[in-house]
Parts: structure tokens; sequence; C-alpha cells
């Protein structure tokens, strides 16, 4: 970060700055990044199956054969490729597979996207504040973060979905309380090594507010890492709504959720192994598409690598 | 240096305050308490027993002083679900377990991890880095009670060469697995951290050899095998320090997964037993215990990072 | 950030120091062996503290001097195994500590005062006979002479007493005193802590003569004492509750005595060749070793476990027990506690305060395709009613069978008179089930979706803590809307499973003619076929007013490994059911290991 910041490229990231010249970089810097992305052959294979994976949720009731909840009780647990009616078998109750991992994709997509929204608009303005602010803002948000993260996070979230209860909302609400800890230690981190840089202080000096400092110079340039941060958020919430989920607290059914249809199966699994197998594959192929695309985006957007 | 690891610890015992209060007040609040009926309502009075026995029926405020003024003096209660012992007994018995196949784990993971994510590094883009950046992706994305559960079933059912678990109950003494019941949990267990620590290695070095310096001494014509030992690994395990601290606590306080597919008698039953059965002295003291742990963690690798790295000042927290 | 020209130490040298310090500590599986040096093979343990029949020369030949079956396995090989759950919460060998939180191998350690054959019919056990005074409220138990506990003292009545002022005691706040409350006199005020232990309304004249006496006429009190587990008077008074916990301490009066109790590790008994009771065990020891439930089908097929029962089985391991010409076999089916799965619901509050909206609940639920396709016809069969038919009072001819068939178009039509046609306007539901285990999530599920699919209506189904779920039924009102559960019963008596129908139990349903039913046939003494035609109506009036929707009773069983043998698990019942029985505790006497 270092050289970036040497090298004045953050000041180009600046959306507000009007000369021609910072606006003509502002372009390079993001073309660079994408170039260099596009060009990482394993990226942009995550970013392909993140994509088809959010297809799949965005248009599930048009791509499903089935509603996910139509139970047939006389053709229950049949085996994939056996049937084309059933391309990939059906469950323990006689619902379509394949529609139930489709509509799985849609509570996974919404789950994860939800709870990063929520990290970030809670994380963001409380690390940027402790950072920038200093003092006894920081004092008492360390401390929060300090206590949030020592807490046991399996005790915590069995106790909080105890006293609410599960359900979409619910499980969306129990992961977003920790979520934000991870943003705002990243935010508060950043924001600290930049706030003594020379444009923050010639900003400064030029009779800024404080609160333009932080949002216009500190919380951009926060950006790149907030976005990778952000890559490996959605899969860590969507992975924790598996897990809630396969512990038994967490989506209600009919509503499908591969870490439910994983919790359930494993008791089928030693003979009707598709069960357990698909949603298995869903949750490792979505989770393996996000983690490629974090890392080819934490590559291209680091600044060192620019020619 | 001694001042602020003394205001670091003064911060620790203030955190530990807030995880008991939040603790004490979540238990609290969710249903149910520990002595609940399991088929039909206990008659009001018998009820009313019980919350007297164990002191519940006091207003909350006075059972979390009590309770806390008990901990000031080391006495962290009796344990609901094993009336027989005190609460620091059953965690000291059982967290030995715990601690001895956390300890493994952390070697076996950390060794092979490092190793791997330098090989890997070296060899970027070859074959090898492909093998280990997927199998890596691999651990991540599979739970390691998936991993326990196959590792049983091909290893000990159909191979039969280790035992299906248990621990130290006798089949070393009777020779037939070669006191080989540690080795399946402890490679289920590592296989999640290892993976993870192979990736940041990989990053890490990665990031070092394309650094001037490495150029620098490449170009003076220092011996392959000195830039790497010297300048690149020195350099790169640094930052890591930050990074693998936290898995530590993690691994010593055991899973419930693995110690209960491997028939290990150690303390991560407890995390959701104790849950369960609303057994409130043995959650608090696991709480507090998880929340000591991290935060000596964390001082300690803030302590260790000045020490590799002077550039790092203790008195400013910037950086981290 | 990642430049660290001038790092004094690197991470790798701590890391070498680190294993180096752990390359000195002891070998990682040799430590915990060395910590437990008592700990080795199980049936060395056995053989080094039953010093008899081993020495006498004869291999079958027991303790006791009795002699094996011609096909048994040599007395040394009469160890029977068992799987314990590590997860389960667990604390006391003894019922009268507390009944929910017993370990496993519980209960062999004296005998109740009766036992019950396979016909569930009560004969004697620690009892001989006994007799009800004409009034119907004093009940004498004449103890068989000559029982001894294994530090040699005699068995006498006090022990009972002392057992049951303990179980009464308000200090001890035992987890089963409602069994007891309103049936034995002064109990409940002893509970409460009113009058003290000792006017408690179970005496001992002499030392061989139990005198219970009861609030009112309770025919079925010799049942009941099918849980009048033992304690010794002297031990308790001396040790305290926990005695059966240490071998050092503890104290038998039945066929087998404490060996260790290493709680995650394992549990061993041994034969008690002080025993003089009415079930002279063949077995040479039990051992139960602690495991993860869901690994001990594999332990099993293993052969280090001589029995799993059908809870630990899933919905695989039965495919292919039932597949498996072996295993089929020796899957014993039995009733088990009759045990009925079934939902609730609130009927004091819309929308099921509307009879019409439970029938047509009741008759959206196509139970006999979920028994046979979701559950399985090996583990279940669909339920109209409360009582699984064999039981006290049960519908054995499907008499009510027509008040919660599956009949959509019926159901639709009830619906629509609640002024709900097709679903219109009726509000989304969450049906509760209670931390129940996959197959029965699946189960639930399925009834969700027969009821949605039929009616139209939405309902989630959430799997919720017990704790919680418990909680919220008990609440006065209740929290729960509509939830699903199970009942098994506690003795063999309309009374146990209609019980807790009446409006003081834990249901939101009142209907005042079946409180009335319940209350006046229970204590009904002298006319047996007037008290079973009375509960017989109130159960009627529990299906027609749709109290609950009964949707299975349970079979329940146990997969014996083919090599355990006895009349006790092996001969059928008068209904052909041979697997075991509620409450037969002379299996423990009667099973032995074959040749193998």
């Amino acid at each position: 970060m270092e050289n970036a910041n040497r090298a004045g490229l953050p000041v180009a990231l600046q959306p507000s700055v009007k000369t021609p010249v910072a606006a003509q970089k502002y372009r390079t810097l993001w073309q660079d990044a994408m170039r260099r992305f596009l060009r990482n052959r394993l990226a942009v294979f995550g970013l392909i199956i993140v994509l088809f994976f959010l297809f799949l949720a965005v248009f599930a009731n048009l791509i499903a054969p089935y509603p996910y909840d139509k139970a047939n009780f006389a053709q229950v647990r049949m085996f994939p490729f056996k049937n084309w009616a059933h391309p990939l078998g059906t469950d323990e109750i006689g619902r379509d597979y394949l529609s139930r991992l489709i509509y799985g994709a849609r509570t996974s997509m919404t789950v994860g996207i939800i709870i990063q929204l929520i990290a970030l608009s809670i994380g963001v303005p409380m690390g940027g504040l402790a950072g920038y602010l200093g003092g006894k803002v920081d004092f008492v948000v360390t401390r929060l973060i300090e206590v949030m993260t020592a807490f046991p996070g399996l005790l915590f979230a069995i106790l909080i979905v105890s006293v609410w209860g599960g359900g979409f909302w619910k499980v969306i609400l129990a992961l977003s309380i920790t979520s934000w800890i991870g943003i705002a230690r990243l935010v508060r981190g950043q924001v600290l090594s930049l706030r003594e840089k020379e444009y923050v202080e010639a900003a400064r000096s030029l009779g800024a507010t404080s609160r333009n400092i932080l949002f216009r110079h500190l919380v951009p340039n926060a950006l790149s890492p907030l976005l990778v941060a952000v890559s490996f958020g959605i899969p860590g919430a969507i992975f924790g709504e598996a897990g809630l989920s396969f512990l038994g607290i967490g989506i209600n059914d009919p509503i499908a959720s591969w870490g439910k249809m994983v919790g359930i199966s494993g008791a089928y699994a030693k003979v009707y192994w598709h069960l357990a197998l698909f949603p298995t594959l869903a949750i490792a192929l979505l989770m393996l598409g996000f983690s490629f695309v974090g890392d080819g985006l934490r590559d291209a957007l680091d600044p060192k690598f620019i020619e | 240096m001694t001042r602020y690891i003394l205001g670091r610890l003064l911060s620790l015992l203030f955190v530990l305050l807030m995880v008991s209060m939040i603790t004490f007040s979540l238990m609290h609040a969710v249903p149910g308490g520990p002595f609940d009926e399991e088929k039909q309502p206990l008659p009001p009075t018998a009820k009313a027993n019980i919350m007297r026995k164990y002191g519940l029926d006091q207003p909350y405020w006075v059972q979390y002083t009590k309770y806390m003024w008990n901990v000031v003096h080391l006495d962290f209660g009796i344990p609901y679900q094993q009336p027989t012992t005190t609460v620091t007994a059953l965690i000291s018995s059982n967290w030995q377990i715990t601690a001895q196949v956390g300890l493994m784990t952390i070697l076996f993971a950390f060794s092979t991890g490092i190793t791997l994510g330098i090989v890997a590094a070296y060899n970027q883009n070859s074959w090898i880095d492909n093998v280990v950046t997927f199998t890596a992706m691999l651990g991540i994305t599979l739970p390691n009670f998936v991993v326990g559960s196959l590792l049983i079933f091909i290893f000990a059912v159909r191979l039969d060469w280790v035992p299906m678990g248990g621990w130290g109950d006798g089949s070393c003494l009777a020779g037939r697995y070669f006191c080989s019941d540690w080795v399946l949990p402890v490679i289920a267990y590592a296989l999640t951290p290892m993976t993870v620590i192979a990736r940041y290695t990989r990053a890490s070095v990665l990031d070092v050899i394309r650094s001037d310096f490495v150029r620098t001494a490449r170009a003076k014509g220092l011996s392959e095998r000195i830039v790497m030992t010297r300048h690149v690994l020195r350099n790169a395990l640094i930052p890591m320090v930050t990074v693998l601290g936290p898995i530590i606590p993690d691994l010593i306080t055991g899973s419930i997964f693995i110690e209960s597919i491997f028939r290990i008698p150690g303390l991560g039953k407890y995390f959701v037993t104790s849950t369960f059965n609303r057994d409130y002295p043995m959650i608090m003291a696991i709480a507090l215990l998880i929340a000591l742990l991290w935060g000596l963690v964390y001082l300690l690798t803030d302590i260790m990072y000045t020490l590799v790295d002077p550039r790092v000042r203790l008195g400013s927290e910037g950086g981290r | 950030m990642n430049k660290f020209r001038n790092a004094p130490v690197s991470l790798l040298s701590v890391l070498i120091v680190l294993s180096l310090l752990l390359a000195a500590c002891p070998a990682p599986g040799a430590a915990p062996a060395a910590q437990a040096p008592a700990a080795t093979e199980a049936t060395t343990v056995v053989t080094d503290t039953t010093p008899a029949a081993a020495a006498s020369g004869d291999a079958m030949t027991t303790v006791f001097g009795t002699k094996l079956p011609d096909d048994a396995a040599p007395y040394d090989e009469q160890i029977y195994t068992t799987a314990c759950s590590n997860t389960a919460n667990m604390t006391t060998m003894d019922f009268a500590v507390s009944v929910y939180t017993r370990y496993c191998l519980s209960d062999l350690f004296q005998d109740t005062l009766i036992d019950l054959d396979k016909d569930f019919n009560v004969k004697p056990a620690s009892a001989e006979k006994w007799e009800v005074a004409a009034d119907g409220l004093t009940w004498t138990f004449h103890i068989k002479p000559g029982l001894v506990w294994s530090d040699g003292t005699p068995v006498t009545a006090h022990d009972w007493v002392a057992t049951y002022q303990y179980e009464a005691d308000p200090k001890h706040a035992w987890d089963f005193t409602w069994f007891y409350a309103g049936v034995i006199k002064n109990w409940d005020e002893v509970v409460a802590g009113e009058v003290p232990s000792t006017t408690l309304g179970i005496t001992a004249p002499d030392d061989l003569s139990l005198q219970i006496v009861t609030t009112k006429p309770f025919p079925p009190l010799p049942g009941m004492m099918k849980f009048s587990f033992l304690m010794q008077k002297a031990a308790l008074e001396k040790y305290g509750p926990f005695y059966n916990n240490d071998p050092k301490t503890s104290v038998s009066a039945g066929p087998f005595k404490l060996v260790s109790l290493e709680p995650g590790k394992k549990i061993v008994l041994t034969a008690n060749e002080t025993y003089k009771g009415f079930r002279q065990p063949r077995l040479k020891g039990y051992v139960g070793i602690f495991m993860d439930l869901s690994q001990a089908f594999e332990s099993f097929k293993k052969g280090e476990i001589n029995d799993i029962g059908y809870e630990t089985l899933t919905p695989a391991d039965f495919e292919l027990i039932q597949k498996d010409p072996v295993l089929s076999k020796n899957y014993l089916r039995g009733f088990g506690d009759f045990r009925t799965d079934y939902l609730l619901f609130d009927t004091f509050n819309p929308p099921f305060n509307d009879l019409n909206v439970r029938k047509a609940f009741a008759h959206a639920v196509d139970r006999e395709a979920i028994v046979k396709n979701v559950y399985g016809e090996i583990k279940a069969m669909p339920a109209y009613a409360m009582l699984m038919p064999g039981f006290p009072s049960s519908d054995t001819k499907g008499d009510l069978k027509q008040y919660q068939n599956y009949d959509c178009a019926a159901a639709q039509k009830y619906l629509a008179d609640a002024g709900f046609a097709e679903g219109k306007g009726f509000p989304s539901l969450e049906l509760w089930l209670r931390n129940e285990q996959p197959a029965l999530q699946a189960v639930f599920q399925a009834v969700a979706a027969s009821i949605a699919d039929c009616l139209k209506v939405q309902i989630e189904v959430s799997n919720k803590d017990q704790k919680v779920y418990m909680d919220s039924l008990n609440a006065k009102p209740t929290k729960i809307t509509i939830g699903a559960i199970s009942y098994g019963m506690d003795y063999l008596d309309p009374t146990n499973m209609l019980g807790i129908w009446v409006s003081t139990g834990r249901h939101s349903w009142k209907n005042e003619e079946f409180d009335k039913l319940i209350a006046e046939a229970t204590p009904l003494v002298g006319d047996a076929a007037k008290r079973d035609q009375m509960f017989r109506d109130a159960e009627k009036i529990l299906v027609d007013d749709v109290g609950g929707v009964f949707i299975d009773h349970r079979w329940q069983g146990t997969l014996y490994q083919p090599y355990v043998q006895g009349d006790s698990i092996r001969v059928p019942d008068s209904n052909g059911i041979s697997g075991p029985h509620w409450g037969n505790d002379w299996v423990n006497g009667n099973i032995y290991i074959a040749k193998h």
C-alpha cells in the first residue's frame, strides 16, 4: 500500500477531482486492474462460476423444472440420472432435487450478499471513524472489537439463534452481528496508516472537514482491500448459513438451503449418496468460485504490480 | 514495553468482564433453564425447590455478582451436567487431552502448510502450484467432519489400519495399532488450518520474491539457497505471525466434530452440551477460557511482531 | 508493508524451537495411556476382579455356579458390549438421582419391586407378593427374604423408604417428582417442603414389609412400581447420592456391580457374585464404550458392540439392514414405550380454536404414504389415535380411523367451512419440531408438505432447541401455535398416555367431558371393563375434537449380533413380537453370547 501512496495513485481514486489528468488516471487504474484480472485464468474461471450461480439465483423460478416445495410421496429418494423427469433424483420426501439445488443458490446468494451489505454498512463507518477520529471513539470501538473477537463464535450463534429461533431473516440477523468486525478492523487499520499521508495533510490544511476527508479521501483508498475482503466475506456468510442450517437451527423447510440439505441427507448418504453429494458440490464450487475471484481481485488491485 | 504490556493486560481484564456480562445475560435470556422437565411440567413447588437449590431464584444481578466474586477466588462452581466434580477439574482433565490433539495438529498443520506454500510459490503456475492451490481450496471448502467420516470409513472400516477412535484406552498396550489412535483425528483436524497456512505462505513468499531487495540479492550473485533462506523466507514468514496467531486458540480449544467422531474425551463436546443443557457454570467458564486465550494470543502476536520487526512500536497500535 | 530487511529472528526458528519442545514431550499416543494405568483391556479387568469361576476349571460355569447353555461361548467370553453416547448429558448410575441424565448400563445395581413379562403382566421381582387393603388406599409389598447388598448387608424395606424420602426431598429436586404427584400420600407436600419427608406415605412396618398409602384408590400402582429403583440407605447417608459413580463406594443389590466408570471412555460392570435376585445373569460382565453414535453402526459391523438401538440407526442403515439377510433377521422389533408422533395445536387462539380448521388439518395428512415411503414400515405404523394398538384400551379394530383418516376433499371442505376456502386468508404457519433427528425431520417436512399441498396454506418447518421447545410448550398461555412432538408411556395404563391430554397437562386443548372421564376412570377399582370403556370413550373425544393430529406409532427395535441369544429377546410374545419389551428386566439375566 505504501508504494501506491507514494505514486500518488490514491488521489486519482477520488471521483470528485475534476482535472482531466486525474480522471484519465482514474480510468487507467481500474482498466489496468480489469485487464490484469481478465488475464488471470483462475480468476475468470471463478467469476464464471459466481456469475453462473448468480444467474441461477435470479432466475430460479424460470429455470427450475418444479417448484421447490412440491412433494411426491410416491417418488422419494430417487437416484439421479435414472429418470429424466428428475435428472438429479428426488429428496427424502419426493421433491425434485435439481429444482431444490437451483433454489438453494437463491438462498445462499441472498444470504451472502445481504450479510455483506450489513457488514459494510456497520463496519465501514465504525472502522473509519475509529481510525480517523482516534481518541475516545477509537478506544470504545477497539474494545468493542476485542470483546466481539474474544467471544466464542459457536456459543454465540447457538445462543442467538436459540433466542430468536431459525428462519431466513433471523439467520441473517444472527450472522450479521459478528460479520462487521473484520471489516471494521480492516478499515480502521487502513485509515490509521493513510491519515498521516501527505495528501490527507494537504486536504486538511486546505480546510476540508473531517467528514469530507474521511469519506472523500480515506475510505476510497481503503476500497481495494475492502473489495477483496467482501469477496471472501460473501462465501464466509454462505458457509455460516450452511453451518447453522446443518446444525438444524438455520433456514426453515421447505425453503431450500444447501447447508440444510447436507445436514439432513448425511443420515441417508451411505445409500442415497446423491442427497449429500450434490449440495456439498454446490457449496464447494461456489466457495471455490468466490475464492478465485478474491485472489484475482487482490492480485489485480495490488498497485505493486503496476509496471 | 512493560507499561504497554500492563496496559494490554488491563484491557484484557476489561474484555473478560464484558464477555462474562454478555454471556451471562445471553444465557439467561435464552428460553429454557437447566432443570426443565423433559416430559411433563413440574409442580411449581418442585420447580421452586430446584431453583433455590442452585441459587437461581435470586435476582440476576445477585447471581452475577456472586458468580464473579467466586471467580475472583478461582471458584468456577459445580457443572450441572457432572455434579460430582468441579468446573475447574472437569475442564482441566478434558482440556489436557484436547490440548494434546491441538498441539499435534498445530505442529502438523504448520510444518506441512508452510512447506507446501513455499514449494508452490517457488513453482508458481506450474502443475505443483496448481495442485497445491486446488488442494488448499478443497481443504477450505470441505468441513472437517466430512473429512473425518471419510478417513474413518477408508482407513478404519475398509482397510482396518487404525482404530475407529478412542484415546489411549489400551490399543497401545494391545500393540495392534502402534499407538495410532491420534493419526486420523490430527490429519482431519489439521487439513483446514494447513491449507489456510499454505495459501498465506504462498502469497507472502510471492510478494517477497518480487521485491527489490531479493532482486538485488540475486543481482549480487548470491546463491539461490542463500537468497531463499536469508532473504525470502525470513521476510515472508514474519507477516504471517498476525495471520497464524489467531488459528492457535481455535485449535487448542478443540473441535466438537473431531472429538465426537473420533471418540476423544476432550473439551469440545462441552461447547455444545453445555449450551443445550443450559449448564450455566460451564458456559461461563468456557466463554471466559476462550476469551482469555484469544486475548493472550493477540498480545503475544503483537509482542512477537515487535521482536521480529523493530519498526513496529508497541505504543501506537497502528498498522495492525 | 511486506518488507522487513532487518528482521532479527525468523519465524522458522521459532517454529523449530516449538517443535523441539514438543518432541521432548512423551510420545503422544503413549501419554494418556500412561496417565490411566487402570484402563487396560476390558476383559482383563473383569478377569482380575472375579476370582471365583474361572479358577474352578469349568469354562461353562458362572460365578453363581450355574451352567451356561450348550451353544454358549465360554464364560470368560460372556462380555456384552454396547455403545454409550459421548455427547449425551449423563451424571449418575441411579434412577433415584436423576431419570433423564443416567449413564448407559444404569439400573443394574438393584431389582425393582415388580417386573413385567413379555405380555406386560406384572410379576414379582424383589417383592414376592403384595396386597391392597379394603379401602383401596394402603398397599403392602412383601420383600423377598435373603436379598443382600454386595457389601454383605441385607436388603430391607428401610432401603426403599430411604430411597423414596430422598426422591421426594425438596433439596434434591428430583427431575421425576411429577410421576408420583397426586398418587402417593403427602408426596406433593414433601416435595413442596411443607412437611418433613418422614411423613411420606411410604413406610416400613418391619424389615421385609413396605407400605405405600395413596391419596385416592389407584389400581395401576403395582405397575408403577416398575420405577422403584433402590438405593442403599447406609451408602446414601455415608457417601451421598453419587456413591455409585465410584467403584470404591458403589454397592449393588442387582445382578452386576461397578468395576470402573470413566466418562467419555468406558463403563465396566461385572457379575455381582453375591446377587440373590430373580435374574441371575449368564453374562460375566458389561462394557459400555463411549462413542459418537453416528459411528455406532460401523462399530457394530466391526463387532465392537453387541447391539444398537433403533434411534441410532439412520435411514440408510435401515436400508442396508433390510437388504442383508443376517442383519434383517437380527433386527428385533418391539413396542418400545408405545411412542406416538403427533401434531399439537394452540386451540385457545385462532386459527386452531376453530374445530373445522383442526379437522381440516387432521384429514389433510397422508399418513399411509408418509409412513410407507418417508419413514419406513420397519419403523412405524400410521396412527389415527393416541394409543398404539397393543396398549391397554387401545383401538385395535380401527374404529377411530374415520375421525382422522386422509381425505383431502373432506379436509378442503372443512377449511372452506372455517372461512378459508382454497387456503385464502389463512395465516402462514411455523410448525415447530423438538430437536428432531434427520429421519423425523423428513417425516414432519412431509406432513407439512401434505397439509400445504392439500389445503393450499403456507407452512414452514422449524427445528427448535429442545429446551426452547419445552419452555414454549409449557408456558401458559402456550407460545406454540402448531408443533410436532412424541410421547411414550411411563407405565402401562391408559391414564398415563391419555392423562397428558387433560386440560391441566402440557397441551393447550380443553374438553370438559374428556377431563371428567379421565378423572373418574383413573381411580376406578373393581370394574375393569367399565374403566376400559371410559378410556375408550375419552380417546374417541380426543380424536373427534382433534386435540392433536396423530401421525404414527413407532416400532422400536434393537439390532443384535447374531450370537446374542436368549428367550427374552428371541421368543415372540402373544402378539408375535419377539424383540426386547419395555420393563422386562429379566432380559439382563437371560441373554448370553453364543459360540461364534
